[in-house]
C-alpha cells in the first residue's frame, strides 16, 4: 500500500511538507487525501482507504456481479451440464441458498464432511438435488470444496486405516510435537532425546503410540554421526601387516612415522582427512581422484609386458615381474578364494602397473604429484552430500556386481602449467 | 618390502618430530634399478629437482598405476541418497538387484523401500513395486578419473571405466499405465491376430532402411530399447568377493613405467584437449 501511494501522495505532502518538514506524522495526515482520489479506481484493486472497508466492497461487488451474471443467464442451462467441472458454479447456488440459511452451513460441513461431499457430486450431476442441499451449504462452498477433495478426506474420513489415527491426533498435538521432535534432534538422536522433556511425557507418550515417531528415527539414523567414515573400504590390511604378523615389525615402523609427519601436513590434512590423517584413517578410504583429462603415458615396461604376457597365462603372473611382496597377497589370495577367480575377464585385460610418479607434501604442506616427469597440483575437490560407490562391474563372464565401498574424499589434480612451460622454455 | 619403503628413509635428528622428522625423498624414483632403467629414456627428468630450498618435500609417496580392475571399475552416483545412509547390508539396506545393459550402458539398480514408515501401501500394491524401488541411469565415460588408496605409504590408482548416476525411474508407473492401456485396448478390438502379423512385417523393413536414419538420442534410444538387461549378482561390501576384488586395487608391479611423452608433447596434448 505504501509504495503505491508513495509517489501520488507526495505532491500533496510536498505543499503540506513546507510548513512541518521531515516529520513522520505527514505521511498520516496525507492519508485521507488520496483515498477519496482513488477510492473509484482501486477499490477493484482493493488497497485504498481501509482495508477491512475495500474488502467488505469488493467482496459484496464481486459477489453480486457474480451471483446477478450467472446466475440468472447460466443458471439454468449451463449448470446442469458442466457443474462437476466448475468450482465457481458452487458459488451461485450457493448464494441462492445462502440467504435462507447461512448459519446452519457451517454446522453441517463440520459435523458430517461426508455428506458435504455426497452433496456436491450430487449437485453436479443434476439439478434436482440441489434443493435438497441447499440449506446446508450457505456460504460454506470453500470449505465444503476443500473437504470435497481428494487429499482433505481421509483425515475426517473413515477408510485408510494407517493414515487416519495419526492425522486425527495430528491437530491437537501438532505444536508440542513439534517442539518435541525439535528436542529430538537437538538433543542429539539418541534415545535420550525422549527423556530430556519429562514435563512433556504425555507427549512422549503420545508419540511413542503414534508412528510419528519414526521421523525422528529416521533422522536419527541418517544424522551427522551416521557416517562410519571407518569402514569405507574393505580392503585387508595387507601384506605389510602378514609381514608383522611374521615377526618383521619394520614396516609398521616406518609407517607410524610418516603417519606422523603427514599429520602435520595440515594441507595434506585438508586433501585426504578429516582431522588429521592417520595411517590407518588414510588406509581405509576410497579417494576418488580427478586428473586432466589428458596425461603423460607411459611405455610398457620390460617388467610389464612381461606381466601382460603372465596375466594371459595366469600362473605365471606371480612369479618373476611381480614384486616380492606382491607374492604372499596374492598366494593368500588364491588360498582364500576359488582359482578361477582371478583368471576372469578383470585381470587378464592388458594393462600397465607399476611406478608413474610420487606424491609429495612440502613442508608448507603445500601437495603436489610428480606423475610421468609433469608436476600436478593436488587440491581437494568439493566435497558431496550424495552417496557415491565404487563398483566393478563385470558383466563379461560372471555377471558380478561387487561393491567395493563409498567414496570419502574427492581430489583433484590439475598439472602445474607453469611450471610445464617453464621447463619446455628451458630445454628449448 | 623393502625396496617400496625405500622413499621413506626417515632422518631423525631431534625428538622433536614436529619439524624433525622428514622424509627424504629420492626424486621420482624409488627403486634402484628404476633409476636405471628411466634414465635411458631422458624423455622427461623429474621436476621435483628443483624444489625450492624454503619449501622442502617432508614426505612423499609413490604412486602406483593399476589396471587390473581398469575395464571394470565403476562410480555410481546415487544423487538423491545422503551419504551418511550407504546402501549396505551393513545397514539394513543392500541393493537387492542389479541389471546392465552393457553395450547401450543402462544400469538399473534396485533398493529396498522402507514400508513400515511414510510408505502409502495402497499405491504400493496397485503399483506392483511393494518393496523395492528401481533406480537407473545411463553410464558415462570420462576420462582422467581414478580411484585412489593408500596402502602401506604407497598411492595406488586404478583408472575408472565409468560414473553413473542413478536417480529414480518410475518404471512401475510406467508399467502401470501401459498394461491399463492395454487392456483397454484388447477390450476395443478382439480379433487382434492380424494387425500383429503386419507388424512384424514392418519392423523387419525398417530395421535395414530405418537403421541409418537414426543419430543422436534416438539412436542411442533405440540401441538401449533392442539390447536386454543382463542380470548381475551383487555382492555387498563386506562379502568375501568385494575383500578379494578390492585387493586388485592395488597394482599388481612395483616396477616403474617409462614416460612416452615428453613435455612438450604434453603441452600439445593439453592443447589439442582444448
Amino acid at each position: 500500500m505504501a509504495p503505491k501511494r508513495g509517489p501520488q501522495s507526495e505532491p500533496s505532502s510536498a505543499s503540506s511538507s513546507s510548513s512541518v518538514p521531515g516529520t513522520p506524522i505527514q505521511p498520516s495526515l496525507t492519508f485521507p487525501a488520496p483515498p477519496a482520489r482513488l477510492g473509484s479506481l482501486s477499490r477493484p484493486r482493493a488497497p485504498a482507504s481501509g482495508l477491512a472497508q475495500t474488502v467488505s466492497v469488493g467482496l459484496s461487488r464481486a459477489g453480486t456481479g457474480l451471483a446477478s451474471g450467472p446466475g440468472s443467464s447460466l443458471g439454468a442451462a449451463g449448470g446442469l451440464k458442466f457443474k462437476p467441472k466448475l468450482v465457481a458454479r458452487r458459488p451461485k447456488e450457493e448464494r441462492d441458498a445462502s440467504a435462507p440459511a447461512p448459519s446452519s452451513a457451517p454446522a453441517v460441513s463440520s459435523s458430517t464432511p461426508q455428506s458435504t461431499r455426497g452433496r456436491g457430486r450430487g449437485r453436479g450431476r443434476g439439478s434436482g438435488p440441489r434443493g435438497g442441499g441447499g440449506p446446508g451449504r450457505g456460504g460454506r462452498i470453500e470449505i465444503a470444496s476443500t473437504a470435497a477433495g481428494p487429499f482433505a478426506d481421509p483425515s475426517f474420513g473413515d477408510p485408510r486405516g494407517l493414515r487416519g489415527p495419526s492425522f486425527e491426533k495430528r491437530p491437537p498435538q501438532s505444536e508440542k510435537d513439534v517442539a518435541g521432535q525439535l528436542k529430538f534432534t537437538m538433543s542429539g538422536m539418541s534415545i535420550n532425546g525422549k527423556g530430556t522433556g519429562e514435563s512433556d511425557s504425555d507427549d512422549e507418550a503420545i508419540r511413542e503410540g503414534v508412528e510419528r515417531i519414526d521421523i525422528a528415527k529416521v533422522a536419527k539414523v541418517g544424522g551427522a554421526n551416521g557416517i562410519d567414515m571407518g569402514h569405507y573400504f574393505p580392503i585387508r590390511d595387507s601384506a605389510a601387516r602378514d609381514h608383522v604378523e611374521d615377526g618383521v615389525a619394520l614396516a609398521e615402523d616406518i609407517i607410524d612415522e610418516r603417519a606422523v609427519s603427514a599429520r602435520e601436513a595440515e594441507e595434506f590434512v585438508g586433501v585426504f582427512g578429516d582431522d588429521g590423517v592417520d595411517d590407518h584413517d588414510l588406509e581405509r578410504k576410497l579417494f576418488f581422484f580427478q586428473f586432466a583429462p589428458v596425461l603423460p603415458s607411459f611405455e610398457s615396461s620390460r617388467a610389464s609386458v612381461k606381466l601382460e604376457q603372465g596375466v594371459k597365462q595366469e600362473p605365471g603372473v606371480k612369479s618373476e615381474p611381480v614384486a616380492e611382496e606382491e607374492s604372499p597377497l596374492t598366494s593368500l589370495k588364491r588360498r582364500a578364494k576359488v582359482p578361477s577367480d582371478s583368471g576372469s575377464a578383470l585381470s587378464s585385460v592388458p594393462g600397465q602397473d607399476g611406478l608413474v610418479g610420487q606424491l609429495y607434501i612440502r613442508k608448507s604442506g603445500r601437495v603436489s604429484i610428480e606423475w610421468g616427469g609433469v608436476e600436478m597440483e593436488v587440491a581437494k575437490g568439493a566435497d558431496t552430500e550424495f552417496l557415491q560407490d565404487v563398483v566393478v562391474l563385470d558383466h563379461a563372464d560372471e555377471h558380478k556386481a561387487t561393491l567395493l565401498g563409498q567414496i570419502a574424499r574427492k581430489v583433484v589434480v590439475t598439472p602445474n602449467i607453469d611450471i610445464l612451460f617453464k621447463e619446455s622454455d628451458e630445454s628449448e | 618390502m623393502e625396496a617400496s619403503s625405500a622413499p621413506f628413509v626417515i632422518k631423525e635428528e631431534d625428538g622433536d618430530v614436529m619439524k624433525d622428522i622428514s622424509l627424504v625423498a629420492d626424486v621420482g624414483v624409488s627403486t634402484s634399478d628404476g633409476v636405471a632403467k628411466n634414465d635411458p629414456s631422458e624423455n622427461i627428468k623429474p621436476t621435483v629437482d628443483d624444489a625450492d630450498d624454503d619449501d622442502p618435500i617432508v614426505a612423499s609417496f609413490p604412486i602406483y598405476l593399476s589396471s587390473r580392475l581398469a575395464p571394470n571399475l565403476h562410480i555410481f552416483q546415487y544423487p538423491v541418497r545422503p551419504n551418511t545412509r550407504p546402501y549396505t547390508r551393513s545397514r539394513g539396506e543392500p541393493v537387492l538387484d542389479v541389471r546392465v545393459k552393457p553395450q547401450s550402458g543402462l544400469i538399473q539398480v534396485d533398493v529396498p523401500i522402507n514400508t513400515t514408515q511414510f510408505y502409502d501401501h495402497e499405491k504400493g500394491e496397485k503399483w506392483g513395486a511393494v518393496d523395492r524401488q528401481t533406480l537407473g541411469g545411463v553410464r558415462t565415460t570420462s576420462d582422467g578419473y581414478m580411484i585412489g588408496i593408500f596402502k602401506n605409504g604407497e598411492l595406488h590408482l586404478t583408472p575408472v571405466k565409468g560414473t553413473c548416476q542413478l536417480r529414480p525411474s518410475f518404471t512401475y508407473v510406467d508399467k502401470d499405465a501401459q498394461t491399463e492401456k492395454e487392456i483397454a485396448r484388447s477390450f476395443r478390438q478382439d480379433p487382434t491376430r492380424p494387425t500383429e502379423i503386419r507388424a512384424v512385417q514392418m519392423t523387419v523393413k525398417s530395421s535395414d532402411d530405418s537403421a541409418p536414419r537414426y543419430s543422436g538420442a534416438l539412436a542411442a534410444r533405440k540401441r538401449a530399447e533392442d539390447e536386454e538387461y543382463v542380470e548381475m549378482h551383487w555382492y555387498d561390501k563386506d562379502t568375501e568377493d568385494a575383500w578379494d576384488l578390492a585387493d586388485h586395487l592395488l597394482s599388481a608391479s612395483r616396477e616403474p613405467l617409462i614416460p612416452a611423452t615428453t613435455r612438450d608433447e604434453y603441452i600439445e596434448l593439453i592443447r589439442d584437449k582444448i
